[in-house]
Order: C-alpha cells, then structure tokens, then sequence
C-alpha cells in the first residue's frame, strides 16, 4: 500500500477511536462541556472527508490529497475527542488535564495547514512547479509553527478551564506574542501563496485539468455565502446560530465532494453547467434572505412587531418578488460562468443568420466549430445518401470513422439517420453540454452544407459520366472507321483488282472490257464513299495532328477559309472536339450564314486550346436546343471547355471555344 | 522488277501478287507484317518494296516506320507505301528525298497508272497521291500559289505527284512543250530553281509548299 493510503485508513481509524474515546469520557464525565448529540454531530461532520479521503487514496494511491483530505475528516472526531478529555480530565476523572485542554483550543491549527496543502497539491498532487515546494514547505513548517507556539506559551485557558495551567508554560509575555505572530504570518503567507498558486494553475490547465480545477471552483462556490451568513449571524446573535453552521457545513460538504468528483469522476457531470446553477443558487439565496428581511422589517412592525403571520407573509411576498427575477439570473450567470458555452452557440447562431441572408458560405460551419469547440483536429464528415458514405466538406469521401483512441466521434442530427459526425478530441466529451448545445445550434448550417454538397457530387458524377460517353462516343467512331478502312474498304479494292485480271483475260472482247471498266469504277467510287463515311465518323487526319486536319477540312470547304494552327499537338480527345467545333461553325456559316469567307484560328493559351471560327456572313445564329451548337456545347462541356457565340444580325458570326489541354 | 510486298490484310495482298505477276514483275516476297518486311527485304534485296502504312505489329504505323528505316538501311531498295485514306505525318519528308512513293490503296485499280508510278519510283523517282497533294496546294491564308493561273496550278499539282513532263502533257491532253513552258513560268514565279531531273523537281515543289504551309 502506498503511504496516503495507509495515512487515509489511519486517519479513519483514529477518528473512529476517538469518537469511541469521546463517548466513554461523556459517559464518565459527571459534569461534561458538550452533550453526547455535539459529540454524534461532530462525527457526522467528520466522515464526508474520512469517506472521501480513503476513496481518494484508493482511487490514486500516490496521489498525498487523500490523506489530506482524511486528515481533514479526523479534526472533528479529534476535537470532540479532546473536549471530552478535557471536559473529564478538568473535572478531575482522568488525568492530563493541561495537555487536554492545550491541544482542544489549538487544533483548528491544523484545518488550515491541511487546507493550504490541498490547494497547493490539487489535483495532481504536486506543486505548480518545482519553485512552488518552497511554498508547500511553508505550509507544513506554518502548522507546525503555529501549534508549537501555541503548545510553549504559558497563557492562561479560556473559560471554563482557565484554572487548568499550561502543561510546558515555557514562553511568556512579548517573547510569546513575537514567537506566535511569526509563526502565524507564516501559516498566512502559506495560505495566500496556496490562492495564488489556485489561481495560476486555473489559468495554465487545460483539458482535463482545467475541469478538475472547476470543480473546486464549484465546490469552493458556497464559502462566500458561508462567510456571509456567518458574519450577518455574528452581528445578530451572541452566538453561533443554525444560520451559521448551517452554511458552513453546506459549502465544507460541496468542498469535499467537489474534489471527490474532480480526483474521481471529473468527466461524470457537466462542471460548468454546475458551477454557473451554484453560483445562480447561492446568489439568490443571499438575494431571497436579504428580501425577506427587509420585507419583514416593512410588514411586520404595522402587523404588531415579531409576529410569526408577518414573517410568513414577508417571505412568500419576497419569494413573490424574486421569482421572476430567477430565470434573469440564471441567464446573466450562465453568461459570466459558463461564457465559452454561450459565446460558442451565440458565434453559432450568427453564422446561421449570415448563411441565411446569403453572407457566409455554408461550408465554413467545420473551421466555426473548430474555433467554437476549440479544437483545431476536429472534422465534419457529412451523409451523401446517394454515394451511401460519409464525405468531408472539402470533397473527399470517408470510410465512417470510429470512435479510437485520440478521436471521438458525435453525431450531428436524428438518431438512427445522423445528418453528420463529427470527429473530435475526446476531451470534449467531458463537456457534454457545450458539445450538445453547440451541434444544436450547428445542425442547420451543417445541413445546408450537407446539401450542397452532396449536390457537389452529384454534379461531379454527371459531368464524369458525361465525359465517359463522350469519349466512349469517339471511340466508338474511331472503331467503326478502322473497320471501315480494314474490313469493306479493303474487300472492294480487292474485288475491284479481282475484276481488273478477268479484264485482262477478256482482251480480245472490247465490250466485256468496257463493261468491267464500268464495274471497276463503280468500285472505286465505292472505295471513295466510304473513306467519306469514315472521314465523317473520325477524320483520319487528326493522327497527323489538329494543324493538318483543319487545313483538309477547310479545303473540302467551299469557301474561303483561312486556317491558323498550333504545330504542338494537345491531347487526342481535345483535338478531336476542336475539330468538331470547326466543322459544326463552318457547315453553318455554308449552310445558313451566306458567308464569303471564314477565318479558323486555334492557340494554345495558359494551358488552354482557344478556338475561334469568325465569318462575314449576315449573323443572327441562335443555338437551337437540339441543333448542332447545342451538341457542341454538350461535348465541349465534357472536357471542362467553355463555348461563346456572338452572331448580331448582320455583323457576321463569331464563335469562340476553350478546351483545358492539361499542360 | 523484283518486288517485295508488306500487307496484312490476305485479300488485298494476294489480289496485288497477281496483279503485278500478271504485269510480268517477280513477287519475290509477300509478308503481313512489319518485322517480316525489313527481313525480306534485307534477304531478297529488290527493286522495290510495297508497304502498308497500318500493319502489325502494333497496328498503327509500323509499316511507315519500317518503310522509312528501309530508306536509311537500303538505298538502293525504293518504297511504296500504301494506305487507306490519307495520313502526311509520315510520307512527305521521304517523297522528297526520292526513290519512294504514297499512294492511296484504290489507286492500284487504275492499274496502268499504278504500274507507272511503280517505275518512277523504282527508278529513283517519286509518287505523290493526289489527295496528298492536293491537301498541300489547297487554299491557305496568304495563299503563296495565288500567283498562278488554274492551270498553272493543275500542273504544279501533277509535278507534286511526281509526273513527268510527258505523264503531265498525256494528263491535261497538251503538248510536251506547253507543258514545259508552264512548268518555267510556275518555277520562275515561285522562285524555285529548275533541275532536269524530275524528283529533284518534286523535292523543290514540296519544299516551298512546306516552307509555306
């Protein structure tokens, strides 16, 4: 067992020894300070900690905190224990009576030596660094100190036990005062350097930490109004009332279990949404108190002074009152305690509205949470139904992530159909509030992005499968024209040489030559129909480059055609395209445009193929949904091209095309 | 002639072996692909080769890569290509520099004409396919055959082919001395310096149709 484990069971032990120890002295007391029920209350009081302290030790054995905090739960049984020696030993039944005394007035010494060790040490159990023992040093070295100073002194005991003497009495008068002031300003130094040291390690933690640290801060929330009630209590009363203990052993119980849930169960509940309805609570309980009091004084005196019905009635009027200012509050507390929560959704709800008003692109919704959650690896994986994954904003499709190591994953939407995950640190999932409200507010942009990009794909899918059947088209082309020019081309130059060596054999027949002559032309004017066809399936001089090609067709052309071409060749398919377009521009400018001559140019210009046909002809050309331009504009939309027609009537006709090359 | 012939397609190959067997010339290899040809034609050393553009292996122009490697190796050995439609990629560098030919395939059934060209470019002569040539002298920007008249420019077109003043005069139905005449007044307006020798001529044509194109 590690040594805080050992000192916490200890602890438990001697604080359940001594409650034993108080009950046999009470019973042997014949005139005894304090009743069995203060000794009972006293233990009640003593086993949150105690109970705390052995879970802390046993959750983190080398973690000092748990014995701290044992030690803690062990001062009452210990006082009740000492008053009840000290009670017996003055009424003579017991001996030690000095020593019992001594050490029952002086051992609150030690609440605030193991208090200034909690704050130094929590939560890890070290010092903020290595500088900061100095100051733990200080804490134990103040304790002992004080309680040495008080042990030596030679003061007279307060009432009843001021004929007891001083067991040592060693140090008297100024040197006695000197020697406790010393010794108390070093214990007080301790303290303040504890706060400091709170206050420092709030503001370097982070994650884990950083909750922990709010944990204390919720539980620590209570002791101003404590100290409140206590001081109002103090100037009311002689003596310590209920409205005293009462707060007091509230904000020890919170203290205590706060740091339990900190050391043990920090990721259990959200610390945030906690601390801010504490502090709301405790503000307007003093709110509520305060209002209750001043009503009082107001209706009660007319009522007949101190009346119980005034009372009442002043505190359901005050209650009356302060209802309506409760949700105000709770809301400007939510504000100032659990800030980065409202700010996160508020940052949220602004970016909706300038989506909605067309402001903000939509996509921007994965930097804003990544800003909003504070966490830069954080990742927006939205549903496309159609491709049945899931895709980041930026295009790519994912394999559905899963929750791992360093990653979480939070689902964005409806149960069993999530709109979206969203893949994040998994810190985040110890602010479990933050994380909901933020994705709530998130789920409409996260939409609207989601839309669009799944019609992102979808488009992407179109112009791709758009391309396919270009290029499936043009190969198809190309196939029919090879088997053109291998298969039934061939076959007829071969019938036709076929005919020419029976021509031969029938020399001395000049009809039966003739008659094969005939048939020999026909054949080769068959020859020539069908490199035609081929020519118009595939123009084979496009092999020869997109230069060579243009020149024939604008010689095949009857009009007056000037050709300007790129000698280096761009890819095959853009090439072919390019030639579409040229041939489409001139059979209209033949067909409709009544033009005398038409100018071709084609360039390649930052990685583009730009193609210009101009004519002189009377203009007015419109793009018929079905005609050829239209199919043009189809196929040049498959490469990524751009095409612009501009044919005012009687300025002639322009049109001009660009292709992406690739280069 | 002794003629080696490089075809893939069976039909046309065995129609050609006939045609120029029955025209009294000696088929001395016919082979279907590439590799084969430059190996007959290595083994057999004829006068002539008779190749297809398009044939294995690979399928699209290893006969024109090997018919100009035949050139190179070979010289004494000229070269006939043959092709289904009209390609320039390949042929016009070798028409100019002589003893080759490119004829479309339907050409072979004109079969005097055919025969004919087979001889001039076996005798160092050219053969230029009309189509070829007329994709050459066709209209251009800043057209430089614009300085001719029409029948000027039907007499470049049959010199680009690689006819003779004779083949040229038996064509446009003229006189031999006619036919010089315009060939003078096309070499002086064109700038290109004469030869007696016709490929010579031809490689001059189709130079400056180049240089211009």
């Amino acid at each position: 067992m590690r040594w805080p484990l050992i000192a916490a069971w200890t602890s438990a032990a001697l604080a359940a020894a001594a409650v034993a120890a108080a009950l046999v002295l009470h019973g042997i007391d014949p005139d005894p300070q304090d009743s069995a029920l203060a000794i009972v209350a006293e233990a009640a009081l003593a086993a949150p900690a105690l109970v705390a302290g052995v879970a802390i030790a046993r959750g983190r054995p080398r973690n000092p905190l748990g014995a701290i905090v044992a030690v803690i739960g062990l001062l009452p049984a210990a006082d009740a224990f000492l008053g009840a020696w000290a009670s017996a030993a003055a009424a003579g039944e017991v001996a030690g009576a000095g020593w019992a005394v001594l050490l029952f007035q002086e051992d609150w010494i030690v609440v605030f030596g193991a208090l200034a060790l909690l704050l130094l040490l929590f939560p890890d159990g070290r010092p903020i660094s290595r500088r900061w023992r100095g100051a733990v040093v200080l804490a134990i070295a103040g304790t002992l100190a004080t309680a040495g100073a008080a042990l030596v002194r030679d003061d007279v005991f307060d009432a009843p036990y001021a004929s007891v003497p001083p067991p040592l009495g060693l140090v008297s008068g100024t040197a006695a005062d000197v020697l406790t002031g010393v010794a108390l300003l070093s214990l007080i130094a301790a303290l303040g350097l504890a706060a400091v040291s709170t206050i420092l390690r709030f503001r370097r933690s982070r994650g884990v930490e950083r909750t922990q640290m709010k944990w204390l801060a919720a539980g620590a929330a209570l002791l101003p109004v404590a100290i409140v009630a206590g001081t109002v209590d103090g100037l009311v009363n002689d003596e310590p009332t209920l409205i005293t203990l009462i707060p007091f052993v509230a904000a020890y119980v919170a203290l205590v279990a706060a740091v339990v849930v900190a050391m043990l169960r920090h990721g259990l509940y959200d610390v945030d949404r906690v601390i801010s309805r504490t502090i709301a609570w405790g503000a307007l309980t003093l709110a509520l108190a305060a209002g209750a009091v001043g009503l009082a004084l107001l209706v009660a005196d007319p009522l007949g002074g101190g009346s119980t019905a005034g009372a009442a009635v002043a505190a359901v009027a005050a209650a009356v009152a302060f209802d309506p200012l409760r949700r105000r509050l709770q809301r400007v507390v939510d504000r100032r305690f659990d800030r980065d929560r409202v700010r996160a959704v508020e940052r949220i709800e602004a970016f909706a509205a300038l989506i909605h008003t067309g402001e903000a692109a939509p996509e921007g919704i994965e930097g804003l949470l990544r800003e909003a959650l504070g966490d830069p690896g954080l990742r927006l994986l939205v549903w496309l139904p159609g491709e049945g994954a899931y895709a980041g904003l930026d295009g790519g499709v994912a394999a559905a992530p899963s929750p791992g190591p360093g990653t979480a994953v939070t689902a964005v939407g409806r149960g069993d159909a999530p709109l979206a995950l969203v893949v994040h640190d998994p810190r985040l999932d110890e602010r479990p509030a933050l994380l909901a409200d933020v994705l709530r507010a998130a789920a409409l942009p996260v939409e609207v992005a989601r839309l669009r990009d799944e019609l992102r794909h979808r488009l992407e899918e179109v112009e791709e499968s758009r391309a396919r059947i270009v290029r499936a088209g043009d190969e198809e082309r190309r196939r029919l024209e090879r088997d053109l020019h291998d298969g039934a081309q061939q076959r007829l130059v071969a019938l036709g040489m076929a005919l020419r060596r029976v021509q031969r054999r029938v020399a001395g027949d000049p009809e039966a030559a003739r008659a094969l002559d005939g048939a020999v032309d026909e054949v080769a004017e068959a020859v020539r129909d069908l490199r035609e066809i081929a020519r118009g399936l595939r123009p084979g001089m496009l092999d020869d480059g997109l230069g060579p090609a243009l020149a024939d067709l604008a010689r095949r052309t009857p009009l007056a055609v000037d050709v300007e071409a790129p000698a280096d060749r761009a890819p095959a398919e853009i090439e072919t395209a390019a030639y579409y377009v040229v041939s489409e521009a001139l059979a209209n400018a033949v067909k409709h445009a009544e033009a005398t001559r038409v100018s071709v140019t084609a360039r390649r210009h930052d990685g583009r193929l730009v193609v210009r046909v101009e004519d002189d002809g009377r203009g007015g050309a419109v793009p018929e949904p079905a005609g050829g331009l239209a199919g043009l504009a189809d196929r040049i939309a498959a490469h990524g091209g751009r095409m612009e027609l501009e044919s005012r009537p009687g300025e002639g006709t322009r049109l001009e095309v660009e292709l992406p090359c690739g280069s | 002639m002794r003629i080696v012939i490089g075809e893939d397609s069976t039909l046309f190959r065995e129609g050609l072996v006939l045609l120029l067997r029955d025209a009294g010339h000696e088929v001395v290899a016919a082979v279907g692909d590439a590799d084969a040809l430059e190996a007959a034609v290595a083994r057999e050393a004829p006068d002539i080769a008779i190749a297809d553009i398009r044939m294995p292996p690979g399928d699209e122009d290893a006969g024109a890569r090997a018919a100009a490697r035949i050139r190179r190796d070979h010289p004494d050995v000229a070269v006939m290509l043959l092709s289904q439609h009209v390609e320039t990629r390949h042929s016009l560098d070798l028409v100019a520099a002589g003893g080759f030919g490119y004829l479309l395939k339907d050409r072979v059934l004109d079969v005097d004409d055919f025969l004919d060209a087979l001889r001039r470019v076996a005798g160092g002569g050219s053969a230029l396919d009309p189509e070829v040539v007329a994709a050459l002298v066709g209209p251009r920007r800043d057209d430089p055959l614009d300085v001719l008249t029409p029948r000027e420019r039907e007499v470049l077109g049959l010199m680009a082919e690689g006819r003779t003043n004779a083949g040229i005069a038996n064509r446009l139905w003229l006189t031999d001395r006619t036919v010089e005449t315009h060939v003078s007044s096309i070499l002086g307006k064109l700038g290109i310096a004469g030869s007696e020798e016709d490929h010579r001529r031809v490689l001059a044509v189709l130079a400056h149709l180049r240089a211009s194109t």
